[in-house]
């Protein structure tokens, strides 16, 4: 499952799609082997509530995943009986392809266009001391006038 | 009026389906090994769930 995270990362450039490996804390060696060797996020579902699987329910079944969007809404799910196969990298792979949203560079309101009103919402978050990811337009780390620079410089463009 | 934009409103309540947790990442070799996942470190992915109960 580490090596289809870093797939759909550097071969498809899914950059803001991330697998969690979920857990169940009574099982003591579940690290050794479900992560083992792999950079995978892993959190436990506390045992015996399961609070993860509870909330989840009906799905969250032994080697299911499931796949939600940025808003934590359900878009899929597939049990991995046979393993990541390609069947199975298909299937998420067309539910990506439908959900994905490719950033847009100086977009920072998100809304699929950079105009002045990005403009406006960025030298407000910068005045108001306010970090905006979507903000860091020249991505050197900081948001600050730079960035206001090089929005203009892409509506203009 | 107001009663059909009432049961709109309960109904989408209900029907919701957003799921949400944070919880520490305990694989030492991830990237966000010790921080609380999948809120705040992926907010804004989107992310898939991998259960398994497998020791």
């Amino acid at each position: 499952m580490s090596n289809f995270q870093n797939e759909l990362r550097d071969d498809d450039g899914y950059e803001n799609v991330v697998i969690i490996a979920v857990g169940q804390s009574n099982i003591s060696n579940f690290n050794n082997n479900f992560t083992a060797n792999s950079d995978l996020p892993l959190v436990m579902d506390q045992y015996p509530g399961l609070p993860i699987r509870t909330q989840f329910s009906p799905y969250g079944q032994h080697k299911q995943v499931v796949i939600l969007d940025y808003d934590g809404n359900l878009i899929g799910y597939i049990t991995l009986n046979s393993g990541v196969n390609n069947s199975a990298k298909n299937y998420i792979r067309g539910i990506l392809e439908e959900h994905y949203q490719q950033s847009v560079p100086g977009d920072v309101n998100e809304d699929s266009i950079v105009n002045i009103q990005d403009v406006i919402l960025l030298v407000s978050s910068i005045l108001n001391e306010q970090t905006d990811d979507n903000g860091d337009v020249n991505a050197d780390g900081t948001v600050n006038i730079l960035d206001v620079i090089q929005i203009v410089n892409i509506i203009l463009s | 009026m107001k009663k059909l934009l009432f049961i709109l409103l309960v109904s989408g309540f209900i029907f919701s389906d957003e799921y949400e947790y944070s919880l520490q990442d305990y694989n030492a070799t991830s990237p966000t090994y010790g921080l609380d996942v999948w809120n705040p470190e992926y907010t804004g992915y989107i992310t898939l769930h991998y259960f398994s109960a497998q020791g």
